[in-house]
């Protein structure tokens, strides 16, 4: 079977569909996946109440409820976590061999010239990388201070609706309900934030090592199948 | 602001204002089902204070006793209320303080009803000693 382009034909550019893909397929199955969570979810919690004699809530009020958002908040809070810490740990910190990294002698902030800024900016760069005031120091921050403040707002987020569906199960069990800075040094608060982060540096610690010596063809994730062990900062 | 992050800022500020609304509403839902409970233990209609109860409690009470619910409710001699001092809820419980007692409730189809009485608090973690309860 032929691969070549056909000869007088004109490539079409992608459509808006193909263009963003990417970002379709995924916000949309995490709108999938948020809807099977909310289903499990409500049925978990509806056999706790049941197992209290208590009355089972609806998909609605379960939608509403503390216990619901604290689930949602406490796996944001960590994706949100791991992005800012990888946007900005990639900076300085690297990693022999690994496409996730930058070549060695490249760790740090590099210069306006290899990052088209300020005088270096080009006519398509955007309009804040050509100045040289805070609007420059602001932009080329602005991803990973971005996913910091997602980050912070989602973690305060699971601390309102930790409290207030923790506070709910010490009701149950006849405990008198605690404030939220009480509960800010509880075990549930911090049990549910490290048992997410820990996974998240476990997740990229294994993508940065194991994509030293495995490949995924095709993927800007994976160094090329042929690049050597030793290739750093290639993408495939 | 453009059109999608004002929706969602009318959408955030919406939420968080019927959920101060219930809350509000739940908070009156409960005091007013614990001064029941209470106004009817004070006037001797255990009938009524037993109508007032979770049905895990009153099976409970029933069972304790080998009887039926008022008289049993009765016996257990439960403190006097007194006025309320504080009410405490989130989602569909609740802890309703007063002078004389604590009571705990839960929201069910027909209303608050109380799952436990006749509440003494322990130490910070320990579960409230009550002589009223579910299973």
């Amino acid at each position: 079977m032929s691969s070549g382009r056909v000869p007088g034909r004109r490539t079409r550019a992608p459509g808006f569909w193909r263009s963003n893909s990417l970002t379709l397929v995924f916000g949309g199955a995490f709108l999938v996946v948020l809807a099977a969570q909310a289903v499990a979810g409500r049925a978990e919690f509806n056999e706790q109440l049941a197992v209290d004699g208590l009355q089972q809530v609806g998909f609605g009020a379960y939608l509403m409820s503390s216990d619901f958002a604290v689930d949602v908040t406490e796996n944001w809070q960590s994706e949100f976590l791991q992005f800012f810490l990888y946007v900005f740990g990639t900076v300085h910190l690297v990693q022999r061999g690994s496409p996730e990294s930058k070549p060695l002698e490249r760790a740090g902030t590099e210069s306006d010239r290899d990052q088209k800024m300020g005088d270096h900016a080009r006519p398509e760069s955007p309009r804040w990388a050509g100045t040289k005031d805070w609007r420059q120091g602001l932009y080329s921050r602005s991803l990973g201070l971005t996913m910091a403040v997602l980050f912070f707002l989602s973690w305060f987020a699971q601390s309102v609706a930790g409290v207030a569906a923790y506070n709910g199960q010490r009701l149950r069990q006849l405990q008198a309900p605690l404030d939220w800075s009480a509960y800010l040094a509880s075990s549930d608060f911090w049990s549910r934030s490290l048992q997410n982060w820990q996974s998240e540096l476990l997740a990229v610690c294994a993508m940065a090592i194991l994509s030293v010596y495995l490949r995924q063809r095709g993927s800007p994730e994976s160094k090329p199948v042929g690049s050597a062990h030793s290739a750093t900062g290639v993408e495939g | 602001m453009s059109t999608p992050l004002r929706a969602a800022a009318v959408l955030v500020v919406a939420a968080f204002l019927s959920g101060c609304g219930a809350s509000a509403a739940r908070e009156d839902g409960a005091s007013s089902s614990g001064r029941r409970f209470a106004a009817a233990l004070a006037a001797g209609d255990y009938r009524a204070a037993c109508e007032l109860l979770a049905p895990e409690t009153r099976d409970e009470v029933e069972e304790d006793a080998k009887g039926p619910c008022g008289p049993a409710l009765r016996e257990l001699g439960l403190p006097p209320s007194g006025p309320a001092r504080g009410v405490d809820v989130y989602g569909n419980d609740a802890l309703l303080r007063t002078a004389g007692d604590t009571v705990f409730l839960s929201r069910f189809d027909d209303g608050w009803k109380v799952t436990a009485a006749g509440c003494v608090e322990q130490s910070t973690d320990e579960p409230y000693r009550c002589s009223l309860k579910g299973g």
